[in-house]
Parts: C-alpha cells; sequence; structure tokens
C-alpha cells in the first residue's frame, strides 16, 4: 500500500517534469500545420503549406546540407580518433595515462565560449579562414572525449582474454583488433558516431564564432529568429528535424543496449 | 527458560516473478525458537532459509501464517519497530560512517544520550575485540575486522535476537572455524537468542542448540545437532548432513518391538523405530560411513545381532586419519565405509578386489521412506 | 616493449590533435592577451594595458560574480528539481527505470534553439499561455510572461539541464547497495530518516557531480541570455562574444576568457573527486 502510493506520486512528478521537457516539441509541431504567417495563439486551421515551401527555401535547405557534411566528416574524424585513445586507455596503462584522460576530458566541461574564441585565435594565428571546415574541426574536440568514454565503456564490458584467445589462436595484435575488438566494439562505435552527429548537427555556440559565408543550420536558424514572418517555415523545418533526432535518437540507444553506455552532451 | 523467542506459525511467503511463474520460498512453515537458544536454519541455497530469516527481520512480510517474537504478533510490523538486529551476509556497513559511528547507529536513532551511546559503542567495540578500530572507516578494516564490527553494530542495541545471515560465509577457512567457536562462546556468554544462517553442515552441527534443516521452502526435520545426524528423518536430511549410504529395502514384517526388512536379498531384523511410519513397504536404508566395519570373510565373527553382506572391495582412498572402502554388493549396491587408522586397522589392510564382509549394528540403521 | 610500439601508434595522433586544438589555442589566447590594439591581431606589441583596463573597471568582475550568481542559482534549482526524480527513477521506477530515463534524456538531443523559439512561442505576449490566461480571465493584458529577463535565462537554464543533471544523481543512487537501507531499518531506523542518514549521504557526489556539470557550462553561457535575456539578463559570456562579434577587441576578449577559464580550473581542482566525467557517460 504504501510503495503504491510512494510510486504513484513519484510517477506524476515523473509525468510533469517529462511533460516540461516535452511540451516545446509538441507546441512547435502543432504550429507547423498552423494556416497562418504568425505565431500566435489562437489556431488559424490545418496547413501543409510550410512544409511545401520549404521545399524551395535555398538557403534553409542549403544550411542543412552544410550541417549534414559538417556532422558526417566531424564525426567520423571524431570517431577514428576517439576510438584510437579508446583502445590504448582501456588496455594499456601508461605513462600519462591519466594526465591525457584528464585535458581530453576538459573540452567536456569548459564553458564553449572559452573554446570558440581559443580556435578563432589558432585559426587566425594559422591562417585557416574561418568556415565549414573550421566548424567540422571544433567540432571533434568536444566529441572525441565522448566517443572515448562510449568505446572505452563498451571495450570494459566485454573479456580482454577473447583477444587474448584470438592472438593464442595466431593473430597478430593488428589483426586481432580488426578481427575481434572492433567488431565487437561495433555498435559502440555506430553509437558514438550517431552521438558526434546529432551533437554537431545541433551545435551552435562554436559554429557561431568559427562559420565563414556559409552557415550551418543552427548558425541559420539564430539568423533568422529576428524575422518573424519567415518563422513558419523554420517551424515547419523543425518538426521535421525534431522527428529525425527522436528516430536517431532511438536507435542510437537500442544500439547502445547492445554495446554499452548512454552519452548525453551539454546544452549548446 | 522455555519461553518463546521467535514462533512461526503456518508461514508461507510466494514471491511473483514477472514472468507469471510464482516463487513459493517458503511453505507452511512452523517453527517454535526458545529464548537464549542458538537456532541454526541450514539448507542448500536456494531452501528458504534467507527468506525465512528475513521474514523475521520484517523485510519480507509472509503471504500467509503468522510471526511472533517474544509473544507480540509482528504480520504487518516494519523491520524498524522489531525488537531483532540482523548481521548481514555481506556485513553491509555503511561505507559514509565511521566504525564508532557504524556501531552507533541504532542508539543514534533511540536518541540515546551522548556519554551513554560513547559507552555502550567502546563496551560493544571491546566484546568483538576491536577496542582500537573507532575512527577508521569500513573499508579500512579487513573482511573478518568488518565481521566484527557488523556483529557490534547490531549487538550494542541489545536485541531480544539476533539474526545472523551467513555471516562467516566470506572469510577464509581458518578465520571461520575461530570466529565459529568465538560466535558460540558470545551467544553463551549474553545468553542471547541467535538465529543463524547457513549452507554449512559442518558450521550448523558445531554451533548450534538446534538446526531446522530446509529444502525447497519447507522445513524438514527440527532437532539437535546429534539428532540430526543420527537420526535423519528423511533422505535429504541424511544426504545434505554429512556423507552417509543409501540401501533399497522391503519391508517383510511388522513386529511390536521390530521391524522385518528385506535388502540385496537378505531378510534383517531392525529395532521398530516409533516416527516410522507402519504402512509403507518400500523403505530406504541408511548407515554412516563410520558405522560400517570390514572384515575378512575368514576372520569376520557373526555375532547374534550384527548385520553382515558380503562384497568385494572397489576403491580404496587413504584420506589420512582415514580409509575410505567402496565396497560392492551382490546385487549391485555399494557402501562406503570408513575406517579409522588405528591399532587394528592399518592403512591398505584390504585391497581392490579382496573379497570382505561389510557389518553394522542395527541400531546404526534408519528406516527412511522418502 | 612491443606494447609500447602499439601505445604510439594508437595514442600519438588523437594526442596530437587534442593538444593542436586545445592546449596549443589556449596558449594562443594567453600570448594574446598581451598584445596590444583593439582591431585584430595587426599589432604584435607587449603590453599589460588590457590586464589594467580589465581589473580596474569593476563592471567586467561584477558581471562575472553575477553570471556566478545566475549559474549558482540555476545549477541549485535544476539539481533540487532532479533529485526527486532520479530517486523515484532509482528506487520506484523498477525496471522500465532505463527507459524512463532514457524518454526524459530524449527532448534534450533535439535542437536547442528550436526550444527556445518554442518556450517563446508559449510564454511570449502573443503566446499560448497569453491567449490561455486571457481567456480565462486570469490577466487582463497580455504581458511578455517571464520573457526579457534574468529570471527568464535561469527558467531556460533549468529547463535545458534537468536531464544533464538527473543522470550523475540517478548514477550516484543506482551505486547505493539497498542492504544499506535494510540495515538501517533493522537498525531502527524508518525510511524517512534513512533517506537523511543514508540515501543523502551516498548520493552526495552524484549531486555535487550534478551541480557542477550544470554550473560550470552556465558560467560561459552567452547564447540563452541573447535569446531570452534581454538588456537585464546578459552574463559575462555575452561580453566575451561581444570582443570577437562587434567590439573587435580580441586582447581584451582573451583575457576574459582566460579569467573565465581559470576560474573553471580552480572550481575543478577544488571538487575534482567529486566530478566524475564518466557520470556524463550515463547508467
Amino acid at each position: 500500500m504504501r510503495a503504491q502510493r510512494y510510486l504513484s506520486f513519484g510517477f506524476a512528478y515523473y509525468l510533469l517534469l517529462a511533460l516540461f521537457l516535452y511540451l516545446p516539441i509538441l507546441v512547435l509541431v502543432i504550429f507547423s500545420f498552423n494556416d497562418s504567417t504568425l505565431l500566435v495563439y489562437p489556431l488559424k486551421g490545418f496547413t501543409l503549406r510550410w512544409y511545401s515551401a520549404l521545399l524551395n527555401a535555398h538557403e534553409l535547405l542549403d544550411a542543412v546540407r552544410n550541417s549534414v557534411i559538417v556532422g558526417f566528416a566531424s564525426s567520423f574524424v571524431s570517431v577514428v580518433f576517439g576510438a584510437m585513445a579508446a583502445l590504448a586507455i582501456a588496455r594499456f596503462n601508461f605513462p600519462g595515462r591519466g594526465f591525457f584522460l584528464a585535458i581530453s576530458s576538459l573540452p567536456l566541461v569548459i564553458p564553449y565560449v572559452v573554446l570558440s574564441v581559443a580556435l578563432v585565435l589558432l585559426f587566425a594565428q594559422i591562417g585557416v579562414p574561418l568556415s565549414l571546415f573550421a566548424v567540422g574541426v571544433a567540432h571533434t574536440v568536444i566529441n572525441i572525449p565522448y566517443v572515448m568514454l562510449i568505446v572505452a565503456a563498451r571495450l570494459a564490458g566485454f573479456e580482454q582474454n577473447l583477444e587474448e584467445a584470438a592472438m593464442d589462436l595466431g593473430a597478430t595484435y593488428w589483426g586481432t583488433l580488426m578481427r575481434v575488438t572492433l567488431p565487437i566494439a561495433a555498435p559502440a562505435l555506430a553509437a558514438a558516431f550517431l552521438s558526434s552527429f546529432t551533437t554537431s548537427f545541433d551545435e551552435f555556440a562554436l559554429a557561431f564564432f568559427l562559420t565563414g559565408t556559409e552557415n550551418t543550420l543552427p548558425v541559420y536558424l539564430y539568423s533568422q529568429l529576428r524575422f518573424p514572418n519567415r518563422l513558419p517555415l523554420v517551424v515547419a523545418l523543425a518538426a521535421i528535424i525534431m522527428l529525425v533526432s527522436v528516430l536517431l535518437i532511438i536507435f542510437s540507444e537500442w544500439l547502445r543496449r547492445i554495446g554499452t553506455q548512454t552519452t548525453p552532451r551539454g546544452a549548446e | 527458560m522455555s519461553e518463546l523467542a521467535v514462533e512461526l506459525s503456518n508461514v508461507f511467503k510466494t514471491f511473483s516473478a514477472s514472468n507469471a511463474r510464482d516463487v513459493n520460498a517458503v511453505r507452511n512453515v512452523n517453527l517454535a525458537i526458545r529464548a537464549g537458544e542458538f537456532f541454526t536454519l541450514l539448507g542448500p541455497s536456494g531452501c528458504g532459509k534467507t527468506t525465512t530469516l528475513r521474514l523475521i527481520a520484517g523485510f519480507e512480510q509472509p503471504t500467509r501464517g503468522e510471526v511472533r517474537i517474544q509473544g507480540k504478533p509482528m504480520n504487518g510490523v516494519p523491520p524498524y519497530r522489531r525488537p531483532v538486529n540482523t548481521v548481514f551476509q555481506n556485513y553491509a556497513l555503511f561505507p559514509h560512517l565511521s566504525v564508532q559511528e557504524n556501531v552507533g547507529f541504532g542508539l543514534a536513532i533511540k536518541r540515546v544520550s551522548k556519554e551513554e551511546k560513547k559507552k555502550r559503542v567502546q563496551a560493544a567495540l571491546d566484546l568483538v575485540e576491536l577496542p582500537q578500530a573507532a575512527d577508521r572507516k569500513p573499508s579500512q578494516l579487513s573482511g573478518g575486522q568488518q565481521q566484527r564490527v557488523a556483529l557490534a553494530r547490531a549487538l550494542v542495541n541489545q536485541p531480544a535476537v539476533l539474526l545472523l545471515d551467513e555471516p562467516l560465509g566470506a572469510l577464509d577457512l581458518k578465520l571461520r572455524k575461530n570466529m565459529q567457536l568465538e560466535l558460540k562462546h558470545m551467544q553463551e556468554l549474553l545468553k542471547l537468542t541467535f538465529i543463524y544462517v547457513t549452507h554449512d553442515q559442518e558450521e550448523a552441527l558445531t554451533m548450534s542448540d538446534r538446526i531446522a534443516v530446509m529444502s525447497a521452502g519447507n522445513v524438514l526435520q527440527i532437532g539437535a545437532p546429534i539428532e540430526i545426524y543420527e537420526k535423519p528423518a528423511t533422505r535429504f536430511v541424511a544426504d545434505f548432513i554429512g556423507e552417509t549410504n543409501f540401501l533399497n529395502g522391503r519391508v517383510v514384517e511388522m513386529g511390536t518391538a521390530m521391524t522385518g526388512v528385506e535388502v540385496t536379498g537378505k531378510r534383517i531384523n531392525l529395532p521398530r523405530q516409533n516416527e516410522f511410519p507402519t504402512n509403507s513397504v518400500n523403505v530406504t536404508l541408511t548407515v554412516r560411513p563410520e558405522k560400517v566395519g570390514i572384515s575378512r570373510p575368514e576372520s569376520f565373527a557373526d555375532e547374534a545381532k550384527r548385520i553382515s553382506f558380503s562384497g568385494v572391495i572397489r576403491e580404496a582412498v587413504y584420506i589420512g586419519t582415514d580409509t575410505r572402502y567402496l565396497v560392492g554388493l551382490s546385487n549391485a549396491e555399494t557402501l562406503v565405509a570408513r575406517l579409522q587408522s588405528s591399532p587394528g586397522h592399518r592403512p591398505g589392510e584390504y585391497a581392490i578386489d579382496d573379497p570382505v564382509i561389510v557389518w553394522f549394528e542395527p541400531g546404526d540403521i534408519r528406516l527412511l521412506t522418502e | 616493449m612491443e606494447n609500447r610500439s602499439r601505445i604510439t601508434i594508437l595514442m600519438l595522433p588523437p594526442a596530437l590533435w587534442l593538444v593542436l586544438l586545445f592546449i596549443v589555442p589556449l596558449g594562443i589566447m594567453a600570448v594574446f592577451s598581451f598584445r596590444e590594439g583593439s582591431f585584430g591581431a595587426e599589432r604584435e606589441q607587449f603590453t599589460l594595458e588590457n590586464y589594467q583596463h580589465f581589473f580596474a573597471n569593476r563592471s567586467y568582475l561584477n558581471l562575472l560574480g553575477t553570471s556566478a550568481w545566475i549559474a549558482f542559482q540555476t545549477a541549485l534549482i535544476a539539481v533540487v528539481l532532479s533529485y526527486p526524480l532520479a530517486y523515484f527513477l532509482s528506487f520506484r521506477a523498477g525496471e522500465a527505470r532505463v527507459t524512463l530515463l532514457t524518454i526524459l534524456i530524449v527532448p534534450a538531443w533535439t535542437s536547442f534553439l528550436l526550444r527556445i523559439l518554442s518556450w517563446k512561442l508559449i510564454l511570449g505576449s502573443g503566446g499560448v499561455l497569453n491567449t490561455f490566461l486571457l481567456s480565462l480571465g486570469v490577466i487582463q493584458e497580455a504581458s511578455p510572461l517571464l520573457i526579457y529577463s534574468r529570471a527568464a535565462v535561469v527558467v531556460t537554464l533549468v529547463y535545458v539541464w534537468i536531464p544533464f543533471a538527473t543522470l550523475p544523481i540517478f548514477s550516484a543512487l543506482e551505486r547505493i547497495d539497498r542492504r544499506l537501507l535494510e540495515a538501517a531499518a533493522d537498525l531502527g531506523c524508518p525510511p524517512w530518516e534513512a533517506f537523511l542518514r543514508v540515501t543523502l549521504p551516498l548520493s552526495l557526489p552524484g549531486v555535487i557531480a550534478a551541480f557542477f556539470f550544470v554550473f560550470i557550462p552556465t558560467l560561459g553561457e552567452w547564447v540563452t541570455p541573447a535569446l531570452v535575456g534581454g538588456a537585464q539578463g546578459i552574463m559575462y559570456g555575452n561580453l566575451i562574444q561581444d570582443q570577437f562579434v562587434r567590439a573587435l577587441n580580441w586582447p581584451l576578449g582573451a583575457i576574459m576568457s582566460l579569467v573565465l577559464m581559470a576560474l573553471v580550473l580552480v572550481i575543478l581542482i577544488i571538487f575534482n573527486r567529486f566530478i566524475r566525467i564518466s557520470d556524463l557517460a550515463g547508467a
């Protein structure tokens, strides 16, 4: 009896917070079907025109394309480097290991504004123009630590003697890596890639500083927030992106269940 | 004192598993544990002994039946309002508290005054022989020391009954043996009721006043160690406690003072056992290996009441103080005999394939129906 | 040893990459802070003028103080709201707890900017909430509820951070051996007191970690104040952003960043033993 009461009270609180977290998403989706240029209540009627207008919104679609390119490229680099570091960290003890872990996890906790500024100065100094390339590079800095955490957790989760068994059967270290270790870690690698991609796709604070003439989607969205009449279009796109994100997350969660741990990330 | 510390009447505990198959952890258990008694719940893992203990502690509520402590019904009473304390299997010491804070935990909750608390905590630590450890954290102690702290933490509250859930399970053999004796002495000194859960039959025999042997949620037999060992009530009890022999038999005659049984084609007479049901025809005879004697056929003195079978040595294993012989009987059944190395029997006296006579006294045989 | 070459091959590329893109830039930032001039990197002269300017002008450090206060409130509220949530998930939600936790995390992965936009739609003067309250007669005229104020910044950030504050607390609660609570009950401790004496102290590392996971990034936050803060709600991060985007005084911006970085490092070092980065990787 008592446990039941606690349960229902706790569950009510859970539902309240879940509603709080999902409300903005719900509101956006509703407005994306609203037949009015103004994003105000009450709703005017059902329409799909914002969705059809999206097809001709070239700047917006360019921004989406840019974000996808940056996302893919930076996630690929992040996964390669992050997985290499994870392999070393999970399997070997070496001088500087703890130091590397501490330094490499710093990008997770320092304010992004500091990182943005530092990278602006670096790129100015070595002559790399502000560009999508610069944004992609910046995104690897914040994604490599996450990839490391996810992959290292997976590597810690399976028995090292599988690798020893492979080597015992005559495989070389690198052969074992390719035939045993990486295939077993594959779900974690995929989850890490998805996590990196969604982070990059939605990342605004770094991209704002580092992008040049071409915008990523968040930077484009930010520039559009000042023009209310263009917002319905943005909202329609937002609804699509959120739907895709939710599907991607469910997929990556599913991968995580096969692999190991989940990975959230910072706010922006 | 004959007053009862703990009573369980017709207690059932059913856990509903998520896959819709209910587990009957405890079935119709009746116990009457006397005040001041060292009472042991003994059985293999999964037999319901820990669940029984948890029913007494209050961590579980019975599905049916009643639990009484010092005569008071305990159904629905939460663990924090029961006059019992538990020594947990892996000690469950609070990692964020020092040893004296751990030991003083129960007193702090009862708002015992500071000086009083300090005095009693120190006395408890003295009792478990850890007077110097007060300021240390549990993680800084060895397993044996943690065990003592767990004991002190429970004893300091002066519970009516102390519940111990395999408290020595994590210790190595030597420490275990020492702690067994120490616990027993402590219990006698404090005149406290101990309810002790273990799967180790030797531990149970060493320490207990009485033992309840459990299997599959049922209590099979309750009795003093000697009773449990010498007069097992069921085949399971006989098999679980120590090593034993089983022979198949058939009751052919029921006299007033004697039971006639046919074993390996031979008719033997056994003294009538009171608790033995008279209508059973197929029975199992059990006899402990150390009660079995071996002689050469030529030197065997066939005394009147002795029961004997002829057989052949199949296996002889020398184990130091004893030699363990496996003897094949005429109908392919086997008997194990343990002969102590003594002036009358030197190790290796009988070799494999030697024809022998195995024999035992009728009083050392138990008739079992289950 | 052959392990050595393996470690080198595996570690060298990522290590170099992170040194080049993380350590070196911080160094450059330090160098820049001693440079003269307010327009880009042209004039390479050593000067302490920027430091004098920064520390002489109290408004900079005051704003840092204000930002720390905003971050403190945000972190505190986020932790207080997250704790019961994490407790429910860990202690009462049974086998469904990981699924329930995941459901909470999902919205946090969708566009941050768009969620903020949505809150503006909900809370703004023509928004859903205003219209709703007007129609009920609770309020007489539309008011830009909560928008463009320091409170709006805090509320928005709390909204953003709740899922991430829940994670480390949940992890800490999951690590508590449930038998300790049985032991407490066995020693006469009723549930509420057992919570105070056992559960809460043992989950404290997770609470502290959650606090700093919110506090530190919030300290340098500039996007949220720019969107919902208005003039009252600006934070130290906006100041830095301004030096690079509008005022183009890079050396001053570099000093501001270094001061922020130093503050963050001090906090990280002091509370190092509580802040488990791996907690961010979830349950």
